[in-house]
């Protein structure tokens, strides 16, 4: 294998890694971890097998028939049903990118202890520089680098010292920690899964499968991507979920806050480990927002078959530019009513998980199909692991709404 | 990339399609109402007074943390500073939700219990966000020794309600 060949192996494998975590998975896992200890982590193994099994599946699709996965969506589940898929998926991506900006500007706050307002519209400003300047490859890739400032959760963890035996305990006893009820714990373990698997991530991949023009030949660049970059991420996600039981569980603290999520780091490692933190939380959340913004796009123009594409001049795709610019200037105007974005990514990670099955089955029907993909049709792992998750993703998709009211958002 | 062709032309939805959208609606919107409906019954409220007494003491404790960790040289006066805005507020609005419900027959006492601890706490975490606004660091970690005794009363008082 050539130099550079593997160079671009791990960059796409970094960049996989920091694309996976959101601010979604960055409320969700110290949530979590405060609360329920590892006592969700088989949630994290189970949605990055799920993702992962999606991902590679709708990247072998793209690289075969050249078609994202909305495209193959409104030709599998016919207009309407993938209208109700698109409106579902543009509002949760939209309000997400309402969160991701915000996660940005907060990251920004804790530097600076400026207010987070003040910094949502510096942050859209560098969001729009950022596409305008950098070409598609390097801006994955840059956020995808810096959002590997995230592995200092996997440090901090080493470094607070845990008792490994307690820690596997935990992650093997599948009930809620002593004073939580069980449906709280299954809305949280329904919160893990919209953060981790979340739609957006799918189309996204999917539709930078056709950005990049990737062919059947890049198959292997695809799937070492995605399976060594998701594992990881969520190896991200149990290291976050461990440092915050570690730091807040034996003294009762609840995390509401992105500031308290980089604590359990600076307890561990000082102001250097705070910083680094700092930095990982801002790529991250920059990275998503990025991600977001042109997932809502992607969605809506692969739809409507609109021409589409960061690789275009904004004037060949003027639809694709007006609805992505919309949906900022519309993301900026909601961060700035001063709604808590906290709250937001809850709702939005929840009604997300709502979605999965209706995002999940076109991908599944079409990498199903013989006579369209041919030697790349899914093989018997394939299949098992997509029908499993599928299923999962409906009994997922119908508890979600009722647990939300239940358990009052996850507060009894 | 270039457009595509569409599959399949949407037509608009039938008067059966409409019932059912309408009715899913009104389930979505009685949940919501649900979810956020004050508490009526005394277990309720008792349930309510927990959850509100747990989260003071974690945003009080949360507080604590911050600045034990920034008097020993861990954390930056920046983030020191935003942490205890958040916990300020986040305490000030927790209390105010709960003191907004009409306790039911039996429970004026429980509310002003509640009152007196949660109101210490937010004046505890306003104090320290002065202090640390200030750069009166030496303040700071008084006031910090005395926040705790306020999480023990907190404590103390969420031990004995439901959650």
């Amino acid at each position: 294998m050539s130099t550079k060949k593997l160079f671009a192996f791990t960059l796409g494998t970094l960049s996989a890694i920091g694309g996976f975590i959101d601010i979604g998975d960055l409320v969700a896992d110290a949530l979590v971890g405060a609360r329920f200890g590892l006592r969700l982590a088989w949630v994290t193994a189970f949605a990055v097998v799920g993702i992962m099994c999606y991902a590679e599946m709708a990247g072998r699709v793209a690289a075969r028939t050249e078609r994202p996965a909305m495209s193959l969506a409104r030709a599998r589940l016919g207009p309407r049903l993938a209208l109700l898929s698109l409106a579902g998926s543009l509002l949760v991506t939209a309000l997400l990118v309402m969160a991701e900006l915000s996660g940005i500007a907060l990251a920004l706050q804790l530097a600076t202890s400026i207010h987070y307002l003040a910094w949502v519209p510096v942050a859209a400003f560098l969001v729009v520089l950022v596409v305008k300047v950098l070409p598609f490859e390097q801006m994955e890739r840059l956020y995808g680098m810096l959002g590997l400032a995230m592995l200092v959760y996997v440090v901090a963890v080493w470094a607070l010292g845990p008792d490994w035996g307690r820690l596997i305990e935990d992650a093997r006893t599948l009930a809620p920690t002593p004073g939580e009820s069980w449906p709280a714990y299954f809305f949280y373990a329904v919160m893990l899964i919209g953060a981790q698997m979340t739609p957006y991530e799918m189309f996204f991949f999917s539709s930078g499968a056709i950005e990049h023009g990737w062919s059947p030949k890049n198959l292997t660049e695809i799937r070492v991507n995605v399976f060594i970059g998701f594992p990881l991420g969520g190896l991200l996600a149990i290291a976050i979920q461990a440092a915050a039981f570690m730091v807040f569980s034996p003294i009762g603290i609840q995390v509401e806050h992105i500031s308290q999520t980089a604590l359990p780091v600076a307890v561990a490692l000082g102001k250097v480990g705070l910083v680094v933190a700092i930095v990982g939380i801002f790529a991250a959340t920059f990275g998503a927002t990025l991600e977001t913004l042109f997932a809502t796009g992607y969605d809506i123009a692969q739809y409507f078959g609109w021409s589409y594409g960061e690789l275009q001049a904004p004037v060949r795709a003027a639809r694709f530019t007006t609805v992505t610019l919309a949906v900022l200037i519309a993301a900026v105007a909601l961060a700035l009513t001063g709604i808590n974005p906290i709250t937001v990514t809850i709702y939005a990670v929840v009604f997300s998980s709502m979605l999965l099955p209706l995002a999940f089955l076109p991908v599944l029907l079409v990498a199903n199909d013989r006579a369209l993909m041919g030697d790349l049709a899914n093989g018997p792992v394939s299949n098992a692991l997509g029908t499993l998750t599928l299923l999962v993703s409906v009994v997922v998709a119908v508890s979600a709404f009722p647990l939300l009211v239940l358990t009052k958002a996850g507060a009894f | 990339m270039t457009a595509r062709p569409r599959a399949g032309t949407l037509t608009g939805p039938t008067r059966r399609g409409w019932t059912v959208a309408t009715v899913l609606l009104a389930v979505v919107l009685a949940s919501l109402w649900f979810g956020h409906a004050p508490p009526r019954s005394p277990a309720a409220y008792d349930r309510e007074a927990g959850h509100t007494v747990s989260l003071m003491a974690s945003q009080l404790r949360t507080g604590v943390l911050w600045s034990r960790e920034h008097a020993a040289g861990e954390v930056t006066s920046a983030a020191t500073e935003v942490a205890l805005d958040e916990a300020v507020d986040d305490a000030r609005n927790t209390l105010d939700r709960f003191t907004g419900y009409l306790p039911p027959p039996g429970r004026h006492f429980l509310r002003t219990r509640v009152s007196e601890e949660g109101s210490a706490a937010v004046e505890q975490l306003g104090l320290m966000r002065i202090a640390a606004h200030e750069h009166d660091w030496a303040r700071l970690r008084e006031l910090t020794r005395q926040a705790e005794d306020t999480t023990t009363a907190l404590s103390g008082l969420a031990e004995g309600l439901p959650r």
